[in-house]
C-alpha cells in the first residue's frame, strides 16, 4: 500500500467528492469549507502533484473559463490505484475502531 | 483584459520563475482566486493576498525541472570560454578594471582590519562584557585611576578600602587593582632587574596588589609555571615570553626559571626581593596594557590604581554608576563631606578605547569614534565609486556585444540564459581581483602597521570573516554592476540587437541612469578632493601654529632627587654646549589635574586652572621671559604669574583693568584650611601676566594657568636642559649621560626630547590625517579612472554624430564645446549637492580641534573646477581626435 499523509488523504477524498470539478483553486476552496482552515494554493498544488507522482490521481487540461482569463484548468480525477488506497485506509480504520472496547 | 487589475510587477515575477508547463494552471488558479476574493474584499487586501500567494509559489517545486538544468552545463562551459576569451582579448581593459577593483577591495579590507583592531580592545578577555573600570570624578575632571585614601602614603589597608566597598555589592565578583608603570601616574617605563649578579633593563611593569582577582579577570596565558604559584603571597614575578627571550635567550623553556630570586628597586616603601613564578604570553596588540612583566606587591606603588571589577552578569554601566554613587560616601568619610569628590564613573571595558570622554591619565592612547566612523565612510565612498565605475563599464562592454546576444537569442537562448551568461562573465572579472587584493594587503600590512603604530597580525587577513567578507564584496560588486545591463539586453528585442547602430542608451532609463551615475561620481570626487584640502590645511595650520615656546634642543631627564639634580646641574653648567639647566615641568604633555581657586574677598570658586611649577632656568630654556623674573635674580625665592586666559577671565568676571589685576591675591585650593595656622588655601599675589602658552595639545584651548616660578625648587623630579643650537646632539647626550651617573643616579638614563614629545602629542592626529588623505587620493584616482573610461566610451559611441555634424559644417571647436557642455552642467549640479555635505563633514571633524582653520567654500568650488578640468581635458582630447577623423571612415557602411 502507498503511504499517504493526512493532508493527502483529505485532498484525495475531496477530489472523489468533487468528481470532474477538482482543480487547484476549487480544491483549496473545498478544503477550506470542509476543515474551516485556509490553505494556500501553492500548498494544494504541491499535494496534487505529489499524489499524481504516486499515481493515485491523473489530470488533464481542459475547460477554460472567463474568470481564469481564458486559461485552462488542470482537472484531477481518481485513478483506480487511488480508489484502492482510500478503500484500504477506510478498512484499516474500521478494523481499529471495531477493536476499541466498550464502543459499539 | 481585466487582468490589468492585478499588481503587474508581481505577476511578471511569477511568469519569470514558474516553469513553463505549470504556467497555465498556476496563473489560472491564482487569477481565479484573485477575482473570487475581489468580490468580498477590498482591492488592496486582495492585492496583498495575491502577492503572498505568488511568493508562496516561489520554491523549487515550481521552477524549471532538473532535467532542463542539465542542459545548462555545456552552456556554462561555453559562457566561461567566451568570458575568458573576452578577458584575454581586451587585456588592457581587463588589467585596468581588475586592478581598480583590487585597489578598492584592499582599501576596504585594510579599513576593516583597522576598525576591528580598534573596536576589539581587551575584548579577548574572558567574559569581557562583565568587566568594568571604576573611575574617579574629582572637581570637574574624570580620572581613569581610582585614588587611594591618603594618596601616596597609603598602606595596604588604606588602599583596599574601595575594593572592600565594591565587594559589599552582591553583584560584584572580583575587584582588581593594576598599575602599568608606563602610565602617567607611575611614569617609570623601565626598571632594572638584578638576577644572578647581572643587571637587565626591562620594559614596562604591570603591578597588581590583588593577584588572585588579577588571574581570574585578566587571565594571562601561562607558558610556564602555574596560576597557584602567583596567588596567595606577594613579591612574585611573571615574565612575558618577550622578556624571558631577551634575558635567557630563546631556549628559556628548557631552563629552570621558576623560583629564581630577583632584585628590583621599585620605591623606598617596597621590598626589592622578588621570585619568578612563571612565564606568560605577551599581551596582545589590542590591549590597553603593554607590559613585559607582571609583579605582585602588597601595595600599589602610586597614589591610585586602575580599578577593574567583574560582575556576575552584564549590567549597564550607567546603572552601575548610579548604584555605586548612591552609597558613594561609604567608600571613605572624605567622600561624603568634601564637595570636590563628585562620585564615580563606571565604564564598560569595550568602551574604554573608543570613548570620547576626556579622562585624565589613560594608560593607553585612545581613538575617537568620530575618526573610526570617518574611516568607515571613506571606505564606503571608495566602494560606491568602484560600483559606479563598474556599472558604467559593464553597460559599455555589453553595448558592443549586442550582435552576440542577438545571435544567442536566435539560437534559442532565453532572457534568463542571457542574464546568466553576462553575470557569469562580470562576476568572473571581479573574482580575479580577489586574490590580488588579498596579496596586496598581505604585502602592505607591515608598513601600514608601522605607519599607524598598531600591530595587526598578518594572519588576520586570512581569517574567515575577512577573507569571505572580501570575497562577498567582490561577488556583490560583479552582480550589482552586471544586473542592470544584463536585464536590459536580455529584454531587448531581436531586431534592435541587430541594428548596426550602437545604441547609447541601453534601455528606457539607460541614459538617465548613466547621468545619475556620472553625477554621483562628480559629487564624490568634489567631496573627497575638498575634504582632503581642508584636512591638509588643518595639518599645516597645526604644524605652523606658534605654540608660545621654543621646543628645539630642550630635553628632560628624570632624576632621583634634589641632591642628584644639584650635582648634575653644577657639572652640566661647566659644559659650553649647554645653555640652561633647571628643574620643573615642561609643555608637551597630556593635560593633568586642575586646581580650584578664588579671588581674595570674592565668593566664586573656579576649578579650571592648571598650576605649573618650574625654575626660572626652565622658562629660559623654553624661551619664555618676563620682567618679573628678574626679581628672582635680586634675591626673591619665588614669583607668581598668571597667563593671559586667566587674566582675561578675571578681568571679565569682575570688570577689572590689567593694572588693577596685578597686585590682587588669588587663593589656591580655598577649601583647604591649614589645621595649625587656620590659613585658608594658599594665597598668592599676582605679580605679572604671561602670554598664553599652548602647554597641552592644540586639541584643547589654552585654559587658565598659574605659574609658580622658583629661583631654585625645594624638590626635583627631573632635570631640564637646553642644548645650544648647532651642537652635535648624540655627542652632547653622551656627555649628559656620563654626568647623570656621576651625579649618583641609579635608574637607567632616559631622555625626553621636547620636540619629540610634541610630535607624539599629535602623532595620532598625524596618522589619522595621513590615512584619510591617502584614502582620498585612492578614491580620487579610482573616480578619475572610471570617468576617463566612461568618457572615452561615450565619445566613441557618438563618433557618427560627430562626423555628421562635421559634414554639415561644424568646426572642431563647436564639437568640443558640445561634448563638454553636458559634463559642465552635471558638474554644476554636483557642486550644488556636494557643498553642504562637505561643509557639514568638515565642520564636524574640525570641531575636534580647539584651534582650527575657517572653512573656505572657495576650496569646494576649486575642487569642482579641478575635476571638471580633468574630465574636460579628456573629453576635449578624445572629441578633437574624433572630430579630426575623416567622416567617410566613420560613416562608410557596407
Amino acid at each position: 500500500m502507498k503511504q499517504i499523509g493526512n493532508l493527502e488523504e483529505t485532498v484525495l477524498l475531496l477530489i472523489m467528492i468533487m468528481s470532474e470539478e477538482a482543480y487547484g483553486f476549487s480544491v483549496s476552496q473545498a478544503y477550506k469549507d470542509h476543515t474551516g482552515k485556509s490553505i494556500s494554493i501553492s500548498a494544494i498544488h504541491t499535494v496534487l502533484s505529489r499524489l499524481e507522482d504516486k499515481g493515485l490521481i491523473q489530470s488533464e487540461m481542459k475547460g477554460s473559463t472567463e474568470e481564469r482569463g481564458g486559461r485552462r484548468k488542470r482537472i484531477f480525477v481518481m485513478t483506480s490505484a487511488g480508489k484502492e488506497v482510500i478503500a484500504e485506509i477506510k478498512a484499516s480504520r474500521e478494523k481499529l475502531w471495531s477493536q476499541i472496547p466498550g464502543l459499539s | 483584459m481585466r487582468d490589468q487589475l492585478l499588481p503587474k510587477w508581481i505577476y511578471r515575477f511569477l511568469l519569470w520563475f514558474v516553469a513553463e508547463e505549470l504556467q497555465e494552471e498556476v496563473c489560472g488558479d491564482l487569477i481565479e482566486a484573485y477575482r473570487y476574493r475581489l468580490k468580498s474584499h477590498p482591492k488592496w487586501k486582495t492585492d496583498l493576498w495575491f502577492i503572498a500567494d505568488v511568493l508562496r509559489f516561489f520554491r523549487p517545486h515550481s521552477f524549471e525541472k532538473y532535467s532542463r538544468t542539465k542542459q545548462y552545463i555545456p552552456m556554462i562551459k561555453n559562457y566561461f570560454k567566451i568570458a575568458l576569451r573576452n578577458i584575454i582579448k581586451r587585456k588592457g581593459f581587463t588589467v585596468l578594471n581588475v586592478s581598480g577593483l583590487a585597489i578598492s577591495l584592499s582599501v576596504v579590507l585594510l579599513v576593516g582590519l583597522f576598525l576591528s583592531h580598534h573596536l576589539s580592545y581587551d575584548l579577548q578577555l574572558p567574559d569581557s562584557e562583565r568587566i568594568y573600570r571604576l573611575e574617579n570624578e574629582y572637581r570637574s575632571q574624570s580620572y581613569a585611576p581610582f585614588r587611594f585614601t591618603n594618596y601616596y602614603n597609603s598602606d595596604r589597608n588604606d588602599q583596599l578600602q574601595s575594593r572592600e566597598f565594591l565587594k559589599t555589592f552582591s553583584w560584584v565578583d572580583e575587584v582588581v587593582y593594576v598599575l602599568p608603570s608606563n602610565s602617567t601616574i607611575s611614569n617609570q617605563p623601565d626598571y632594572v632587574l638584578e638576577l644572578d649578579d647581572r643587571k637587565y633593563t626591562t620594559g614596562p611593569v604591570l603591578f597588581t596588589s590583588t593577584p588572585e582577582s588579577f588571574i581570574s579577570v585578566f587571565a594571562p596565558e601561562f607558558l610556564n609555571g602555574t596560576t597557584s604559584a602567583f596567588i596567595g603571597d606577594f613579591q612574585k614575578i611573571l615574565l612575558t615570553a618577550n622578556l624571558a627571550n631577551s634575558i635567557f635567550g630563546t631556549s628559556w623553556q628548557e631552563m629552570d626559571l621558576i623560583g629564581k630570586r630577583v632584585n628590583m628597586e621599585v620605591s623606598s616603601l617596597e621590598s626589592a626581593n622578588y621570585t619568578i613564578v612563571g612565564v606568560v604570553a605577551n599581551p596582545p596588540a589590542n590591549s590597553n596594557f603593554n607590559y613585559e612583566l607582571i609583579v605582585s606587591t602588597p601595595r600599589i606603588p602610586s597614589w591610585a590604581a586602575y580599578t577593574y571589577f567583574k560582575t556576575s552578569q552584564p549590567i549597564q554601566a550607567s546603572q552601575l554608576t548610579s548604584r555605586i554613587n548612591d552609597r558613594y560616601a561609604e567608600i571613605e568619610p572624605n567622600f561624603g563631606q568634601d564637595e570636590r569628590y563628585e562620585g564615580v564613573y563606571v565604564q564598560e571595558l569595550s568602551d574604554i578605547h573608543t570613548s570620547d570622554r576626556t579622562i585624565l591619565y589613560e594608560p593607553a592612547a585612545k581613538i575617537s569614534k568620530n575618526v573610526l566612523t570617518l574611516f568607515g565612510i571613506v571606505a564606503l565612498v571608495i566602494l560606491i565609486i568602484t560600483w559606479t565605475n563598474y556599472m558604467n563599464l559593464s553597460i559599455a562592454i555589453y553595448s558592443r556585444r549586442q550582435k552576440e546576444i542577438g545571435i544567442r537569442k536566435v539560437m534559442g537562448a532565453e532572457g534568463r540564459d542571457i542574464v546568466f551568461q553576462l553575470l557569469t562573465e562580470i562576476v568572473l572579472i571581479s573574482l580575479l581581483a580577489f586574490p590580488l587584493a588579498m596579496l596586496m594587503v598581505h604585502g602592505v600590512l607591515p608598513s601600514f602597521n608601522y605607519l599607524m603604530s598598531i600591530s595587526i597580525p598578518t594572519n588576520m587577513i586570512w581569517s574567515p570573516i575577512f577573507a569571505f567578507g572580501i570575497l562577498g564584496v567582490a561577488v556583490f560588486t560583479g552582480l550589482l554592476s552586471g544586473i542592470y545591463p544584463a536585464i536590459v539586453f536580455s529584454k531587448r528585442n531581436l531586431l534592435a540587437l541587430f541594428k548596426s547602430k550602437i545604441n547609447t542608451s541601453p534601455g528606457r532609463f539607460g541614459f538617465g541612469l548613466r547621468r545619475v551615475l556620472i553625477g554621483v561620481q562628480f559629487v564624490l570626487l568634489i567631496s573627497m578632493l575638498s575634504l582632503t584640502g581642508f584636512v591638509y590645511q588643518q595639518m599645516v595650520y597645526i604644524n605652523e601654529k606658534n605654540l608660545g615656546f621654543e621646543e628645539n634642543g630642550v630635553i628632560s631627564i628624570p632624576t632621583a632627587g634634589r641632591e642628584q639634580h644639584t650635582i648634575l646641574r653644577s657639572r652640566l653648567k661647566t659644559l659650553p654646549q649647554i645653555d640652561f639647566v633647571g628643574s620643573g615641568s615642561i609643555p608637551g604633555t597630556d593635560p593633568f589635574n586642575q586646581t580650584t581657586y578664588k579671588v581674595q574677598g570674592k565668593e566664586e570658586v573656579f576649578d579650571d586652572a592648571h598650576v605649573i611649577y618650574a625654575e626660572r632656568e626652565v622658562m629660559r630654556a623654553i624661551g619664555v621671559e618676563h620682567p618679573v623674573f628678574n626679581s628672582l635674580t635680586e634675591g626673591k625665592r619665588r614669583v607668581h604669574l598668571i597667563n593671559q586666559s586667566l587674566a582675561q577671565k578675571l578681568m571679565k568676571t569682575y570688570t577689572l583693568s590689567e593694572t588693577e589685576l596685578i597686585g590682587m591675591t588669588l587663593i589656591d585650593e580655598p577649601e583647604y584650611t591649614d589645621p595649625e595656622t587656620g590659613q585658608v588655601g594658599f594665597p598668592r599675589v599676582i605679580e605679572g601676566i604671561l602670554p598664553d602658552i599652548n602647554y597641552f595639545s592644540l586639541r584643547y584651548e589654552v585654559n587658565p594657568m598659574m605659574f609658580l616660578i622658583d629661583r631654585e625648587q625645594l624638590w626635583a623630579y627631573n632635570t631640564v636642559i637646553k642644548i645650544k643650537e648647532g651642537e652635535e646632539l648624540p655627542q652632547v647626550i653622551g656627555l649628559i649621560e656620563d654626568a647623570y651617573y656621576e651625579a649618583g643616579n641609579t635608574q637607567p638614563f632616559s631622555v625626553d626630547f621636547l620636540d619629540q614629545n610634541l610630535d607624539q602629542l599629535y602623532q595620532r592626529d598625524q596618522q589619522v590625517l595621513w590615512l584619510i588623505s591617502t584614502l582620498s587620493l585612492v578614491a580620487i584616482f579610482l573616480g578619475v579612472m572610471g570617468l576617463i573610461g566612461l568618457v572615452s566610451y561615450l565619445v566613441y559611441t557618438r563618433q557618427k554624430e560627430i562626423s555628421i555634424r562635421k559634414i554639415f559644417g561644424a568646426s572642431v571647436g563647436q564639437i568640443m564645446l558640445l561634448m563638454n557642455k553636458e559634463f559642465a552642467i552635471l558638474m554644476f549640479l554636483a557642486l550644488l549637492i556636494a557643498t553642504p555635505i562637505v561643509y557639514q563633514l568638515a565642520q564636524n571633524w574640525l570641531e575636534n580641534f580647539a584651534y582650527r582653520i575657517t572653512i573656505n567654500p572657495f576650496l569646494i568650488v576649486l575642487a569642482a573646477f579641478g575635476t571638471l578640468l580633468i574630465v574636460g581635458s579628456v573629453v576635449s582630447f578624445l572629441s578633437q581626435k574624433a572630430a579630426h577623423t575623416n567622416p567617410t571612415d566613420v560613416l562608410y557602411e557596407e
